[in-house]
């Protein structure tokens, strides 16, 4: 064997899948031939080195802690199964369309993941990143950090204050997470874009011209409205009549 | 034992099934810090794993491969939906280009017989290679990481890919083959070797290549 045949088969060498035959073949060459022994010195440190790095790397706490809690998710979730509306039908539609090709095993995200997430995101209280009673500040504070336009609602209601706004995330989407109080209850408005998310179905009520989903998780309720391509969700533990209202009254 | 409260039994096997599968979390993050190359990105991914494995815990069949199982899922969903297909395009075409790196190596292994590899490449490998593993094209990336981050044989590489063992062999060697190239242009650079005295082409083209890359890594050279 010449350098150039012994070289088709050092990956394979190295990766101990060489057939017992070839591995002969290929010692014997290296016996005599520095430069494909050098060669095969390189490949076997590349690979230790990596294998090294494989092992090296610890998940974070937080992401252990997060994976925890999916099974509890699973059993806590409430698919709703209300015949769904046609704006959202249409979303729906494009959104199957959009999945076509994709992994084959895993089943894709309903509404009930996204009712999760805000939900987790609301109970836990995050720290605001931009604390501010004027919604104006926080629509000026996103600009340029999400790739979506973001316009911070103001609440027009008595007894309702805006607190602030941070950075998060729905499923694999970019959020705009806003921090309000309502009659001394935290509510919560995520802005996300839409077309990342598969709204399976959902209670629908209608309210100001507008459709919106209901969903419930771990004692907090979720209202959904989608406006374009922009989903708005609020969440709190008020009753979910009056988190309708508020989506109504943030006219977005 | 019996102190708790007997479960159902199939709520004991999902518990089970499910414990078995965070056993795989460190190893399935560390890939996915590789292949998508940021940390929140890398978080997202294996969570969206895990969601994917509970869900699709009926399709695992008991003795068989549960980390097979879970990467072909961590690497399908990188696939179909973490990879940017725009930049791919791009790198795969200036993977095309393979100088012949070999001359280094041969000089180097004809000066220094005893340890040719460990005179040339001793400072900063594991850095440099790092750097290397991040500027690999998706397709390569991929075949290495579970080759050689995680140890999978080629039939299960092919499995999880869902292509045939020569294609993942094809993409091993010349992902592998980029690696050597830039640990060689590290050195290079570094001054720790020569540069090919090959075409005059190719050694211009090579530090032109590693400047680009730093640029890209926002280290300084």
């Amino acid at each position: 064997m010449n350098c150039a045949e012994t070289k088709k088969y050092l990956d394979a060498f190295v990766d101990g899948e060489l057939e017992a035959g070839l591995i002969l073949e290929v010692e014997s060459h290296l016996d005599g031939c520095a430069s494909c022994a050098a060669l095969v010195g390189l490949k076997r440190r590349i690979k230790a080195e990596l294998y090294a790095l494989g092992t090296r790397t610890t998940a974070p706490a937080s992401l252990r802690d997060r994976i925890g809690a999916l099974p509890a998710r699973r059993h806590n979730r409430r698919l709703i199964t209300a015949a769904v509306s046609a704006p959202l039908a249409a979303a729906a539609a494009l959104l199957l369309a959009l999945n076509v090709g994709r992994a084959p095993a895993p089943a894709d995200e309903p509404l009930s993941a996204v009712v999760n997430d805000v939900v987790e995101r609301h109970a836990r209280d995050l720290p605001l990143e931009v604390r501010s009673a004027d919604p104006a500040a926080a629509t000026s504070w996103f600009q340029g950090k999400v790739d979506f336009p973001v316009r911070a609602p103001r609440l027009k209601l008595a007894g309702a204050s805006f607190e602030g706004a941070r950075l998060s995330n729905v499923q694999s989407a970019q959020a705009a997470h806003m921090a309000y109080t309502v009659d001394g209850h935290r509510v919560t408005l995520m802005i996300f874009p839409v077309q990342h998310l598969q709204f399976q179905g959902g209670t629908v009520v209608r309210s100001g011209g507008r459709d919106v989903l209901l969903g419930r998780h771990n004692g907090y309720n979720v209202a959904v409205a989608v406006d374009g391509d922009m989903a708005y969700a609020v969440s709190s533990d008020l009753p979910k009549e009056r988190l309708v209202s508020l989506l109504t009254d943030m006219s977005i | 034992m019996w102190t708790r409260r007997p479960e159902s039994k199939r709520e004991g096997k999902r518990k089970a099934f499910e414990q078995a599968c965070v056993e795989h979390l460190d190893a399935l993050y560390a890939s996915a810090l590789k292949l998508t190359r940021d940390d929140t990105r890398a978080e997202e991914l294996v969570q969206d794993t895990y969601l994917r494995a509970f869900r699709a815990s009926d399709g695992f069949e008991w003795g068989t491969n549960l980390k097979a199982w879970l990467f072909r899922i961590l690497t399908n969903t990188f696939i179909n939906d973490y990879r940017h297909k725009i930049h791919e395009r791009r790198y795969v075409e200036r993977a095309a280009v393979e100088p012949l790196y070999d001359e280094v190596l041969d000089r180097q292994a004809r000066e220094h017989a005893a340890d040719p590899e460990a005179a040339v490449f001793s400072r900063f490998f594991q850095r440099d290679l790092e750097l290397a593993l991040d500027d690999l094209p998706d397709d390569f990336r991929i075949v290495v990481v579970l080759a050689d981050l995680q140890g999978f044989a080629y039939k299960e590489i092919a499995e999880m890919i869902g292509c045939p063992i020569g294609t993942v062999m094809s993409r091993l060697h010349r992902g592998r083959r980029l690696l050597q190239k830039a640990l060689v242009d590290y050195a290079v650079a570094a001054g720790l070797v020569g540069a090919p005295a090959a075409a005059a082409g190719e050694a211009g083209e090579a530090p032109a290549d590693l400047n680009e890359f730093r640029k890209r890594q926002g280290s300084g050279a």
